[in-house]
């Protein structure tokens, strides 16, 4: 299972080119982009869940929200200090990631689905209605960026951007050699049948918990990026209808394929800003989206791809 | 005491109304070699659940080298060198056929947490993996998706996850289900040839390949042993005869 | 006095509650759909009662209007678009947070985004007096409706060939169709039958819960929780499981409104922990 010449070529020109877009796009596009790199996080951290470990969560948004939500609550009410936000961001989302865990694992099929949902739901409740914490249905304005002690501020669109792109290149390096390795395997192992791999002596619900909190982990951290990108945090973060998306974009790409997400979460990004501009009916266009992709690419692209290319292998 | 690998005592499973295993106590020597035979519904694959730990009993107990096991979820009896395999195919299906040996593999070499990575130990492990399948004949299919390989390929599969793992007690559940006369032959051969420090138990629907495999028969009805004793003399047991021709 | 009128409150919420969860639960037991869309159901039955009301003032007519209007769509959606996703989760999942978002655009396009409510049936508009108690008369007919739809649903399953042949496909769908019986016809009118049942709780909750946008999330959310601790597939779960949301639920928010749903998560939470499958719910 050697990474082919020909893909480190693919992937040394897409960095390149990544590194390279602040000279050729505008600031809105600018933005635009790391708004995808951000989607990109959040959707590889949900496809660990439901593309390798087989675990379709429908309440992923209660990760990145509870993430999002730390991170403008300790920098607008008690200190802008990066390193003790970051610190009570990791703490907080693991925290949530570990209970969430314990009380969704031990339900397998339809019950998950409605736990992930009904727990996202909980945290969304909490944030519309404690107000004096949370600002309640108005949400938090005025998320500073972050200052990381030396002079590279991100304040402008162009440092912000790559910010977010170095970190979302390690992210997705550090989740290539997560699912290869032979936790990675295990977790593939568990999706395709738990009973077998506990015969074989896997002890499979730790490894689902462990799914679950790096997870979670990785959607908080999008989470984070996404507070201080947005400079706001709102209910909506925590949304059924931003799980509904990550969702989405993880099935659109690829469940299972890692960087098919990625991809995935990329293009309902750019759909999203385009036919907002265009029109006020943009919930009816993704709905009839989700219809579509059941009924015409239930595989996405990723899963597409891996069909022609024949193989499982590849990621 | 010592020589004892599977004791079952006093075993009930009840599901709802119906009594699938009814007091059962049954022995199992450590090398020896058992069938266990009987008809459909007589409770053959839940005594496997049972001893395997996918089911838990209504009462009684179960001890593997004389530890009492009752409790135990299934991974934890797969440690102490417990393997089986399924009535009903039971692989990775859209895995490769690698991928598949390879999870059997790292199961019992314990890295699979401790390598979050990929590592050396990753390169012996893969080493193992071709090494078993080049022992069944079927290294050129390693990069194949096992969804795609044929039935008689899949059981062989079956028995090349449960013997990965260098079990000391197997559980075989009609290993030659579904196969043709060809295939039927292949696979007890190789059962056949298998290490005599494993004790084995093997469900059977052909009676030629059980009484040709086993030291000894246990034959079951309606939840409960009927009769048990060398091939021989289960062969000629009128009682037994008589479950058979009466079906 | 207080108690006894977030009492009533808290019970006719629950039946509210009950009408969808028995839907959800019976989509759920029959075919194995996690309806995401349910809550749409409640929508759309409140604001086609609303309008129908604005038009004829007959809230009876609304209830009847709502039923048929959304149990037609219910029949479409099932039909043409889910059926052919049996035993496929994610292509249910996919398909059923589709017609969530396309129902919510088209109500908020038609009905415009300002919460409203439905009038009282003119009959129901006073309140009674229990002891030291003002209990509006209103709250006690959804009680009754509730009650009354309850025990239909628990004859219709037990006693009638319908039911019994609806619990058999339950049990074993191969079965059910081998003796001849058309299932998919069968599950088509299951799914219209549970959206119909949503439909008559959101004209019966449009005096009290009113609509609008969002209401579809949120009555969605209260009826998970009513089937995870009930029991997915159990009347008798979506029953007790409406009981206990509902009254807790109500008082939770008297007693303290930030922190209500904390009153919601601690018994879903125990159940999750002590018997996942929920009290009633099969295995």
């Amino acid at each position: 299972m050697r990474v082919h010449l020909q893909r480190i070529v693919w992937i040394v020109g897409l960095l390149g080119l990544l590194a390279l877009l602040p000279l050729a796009l505008t600031e809105y596009y600018l933005g635009l982009v790391t708004r995808m790199m951000i989607y990109a996080v959040f959707a590889m951290s949900l496809d660990i869940l439901l593309g390798y470990t087989g675990l379709p969560s429908l309440g992923h948004a209660a990760f990145f929200g509870v993430a999002s939500y730390t991170v403008g609550i300790v920098s607008v009410k008690v200190t802008q200090n990066f390193g003790l936000v970051i610190a009570s961001t990791v703490g907080v989302t693991i925290a949530i990631s570990a209970v969430f865990g314990v009380l969704a694992i031990r339900a397998s099929g339809a019950y998950f689905f409605m736990i992930t949902l009904a727990l996202a739901q909980v945290l969304w409740g909490v944030a519309f209605k404690w107000r004096a914490l949370t600002g309640g249905d108005d949400g938090l304005p005025g998320v500073p960026r972050p200052s990381l002690g030396i002079s590279f501020s991100l304040g402008s669109t162009t440092n912000f951007y790559v910010f977010v792109l170095v970190i979302s290149v390690l992210v997705a390096a550090v989740l290539f050699l997560c699912v290869r390795s032979p936790f990675g395997l295990a977790l593939k192992g568990i999706r395709e049948s738990e009973t077998r791999m506990r015969a074989l002596g896997y002890n499979v619900r730790l490894h689902k918990y462990l799914a679950f909190i790096i997870s979670g982990f990785f959607a908080g951290l999008a989470g984070m990026l996404f507070a201080y990108y947005n400079g706001f945090v709102s209910p909506s973060d925590l949304s059924i209808v931003l799980s509904a998306k990550v969702l989405l974009m993880v099935i659109l790409g690829g469940a299972g394929t890692l960087f098919g997400p990625a991809v995935g979460a990329g293009l309902i990004v750019l759909l999203e800003s385009l036919v907002s501009a265009q029109s006020e009916r943009w919930l009816f266009i993704l709905g009839s989206f989700y219809v579509a992709v059941a009924l015409f690419a239930p595989q996405g692209i990723g899963g597409a791809l891996k069909a022609r290319l024949g193989t499982s292998v590849s990621l | 005491m010592n020589s004892q690998c599977l004791l079952v005592k006093r075993l009930n499973k009840k599901f709802a109304g119906l009594q699938a295993i009814r007091d059962l106590t049954l022995c199992v020597e450590a090398g020896e070699r058992r069938a266990v035979i009987g008809p459909n519904g007589a409770g053959k694959t839940t005594l496997f659940n049972l001893i395997s730990g996918t089911l838990l009993p209504s009462s009684g107990e179960i001890h593997i080298f004389g530890r009492d096991v009752t409790w135990l979820p299934p991974h934890r009896r797969a440690a102490l060198g417990l393997a089986r395999t399924f009535q009903i195919t039971n692989l990775f299906p859209n895995l490769s056929l690698l991928e598949n040996v390879l999870l059997a593999v790292q199961a019992m070499e314990g890295v699979n947490f401790s390598a979050l990575y990929r590592g050396s130990a990753c390169k012996r492990l893969e080493t193992r993996s071709y090494e078993l399948l080049d022992e069944w004949g079927m290294r050129a299919k390693a990069g194949e998706l096992v969804r795609k390989l044929s039935y008689g390929d899949q059981r062989q599969v079956d028995l090349i996850l449960a013997l990965a793992g260098k079990p000391k007690l197997l559980l075989l559940d009609e290993p030659t289900a579904g196969l043709s006369p060809a295939e039927t032959t292949v696979v007890t051969e190789a059962i056949r040839k298998l290490d005599h420090n494993i004790t084995i138990v093997l469900v059977e629907h052909d009676m030629d390949v059980a009484f040709s495999l086993a030291d000894h028969v246990s034959v079951f009805h309606l939840g409960s042993l009927l009769a048990e004793g060398s091939v021989s003399e289960i062969k000629h047991d009128p009682k037994v005869q008589e479950i058979y021709l009466g079906e | 006095m207080t108690f006894w009128l977030q009492t009533f409150n808290g019970l006719s919420f629950a039946m509210l509650l009950f009408l969808l969860a028995t839907g959800l639960s019976l989509i759920f037991g029959l075919m194995g759909i996690i309806n995401l869309a349910h809550g749409s159901f409640y929508l759309l039955g409140a604001y086609v009662g609303l309008t129908i009301i604005h038009q004829t003032k007959s809230f009876l007519l609304a209830v009847v209007g709502a039923i048929v209007v959304v149990a037609a769509v219910g029949c479409i959606m099932h039909r043409f678009f889910l059926s052919r996703f049996y035993k496929n989760p994610l292509g249910q999942v996919l398909v059923t947070f589709g017609f969530l978002f396309i129902i919510a655009d088209v109500a908020q396009w038609i009905w415009g985004g300002t919460p409203q409510a439905l009038p009282k049936p003119s009959m129901f508009e006073e309140s009674y007096r229990f002891g030291a108690a003002v209990v509006p008369s209103y709250r006690v007919l959804v009680i009754g409706v509730g009650l009354v739809i309850a025990i239909a649903l628990w004859i219709f399953q037990e006693k009638t060939t319908l039911g019994a042949i609806i619990r058999a496909a339950v049990d074993d769908e191969e079965m059910t169709r081998g003796l001849g019986i058309n299932v998919p016809f069968l599950f088509s009118a299951a799914f219209s039958l549970g959206a119909a049942l949503a439909a008559l709780g959101g004209v019966m909750g449009g005096p009290f819960v009113g609509v609008y946008p969002g209401v579809d999330f949120e009555i969605l959310f209260y009826a998970l929780v009513v089937v995870i601790i009930g029991g997915l597939g159990s009347l008798k779960g979506a029953f007790v499981g409406s009981l206990i949301v509902g009254l807790l639920d109500n008082f939770g928010k008297a007693l303290f409104p930030e922190f209500s749903l904390f009153t919601i998560f601690a018994p879903m939470a125990i159940i999750l922990v002590v018997k996942p499958t929920g009290l009633f719910g099969k295995g």
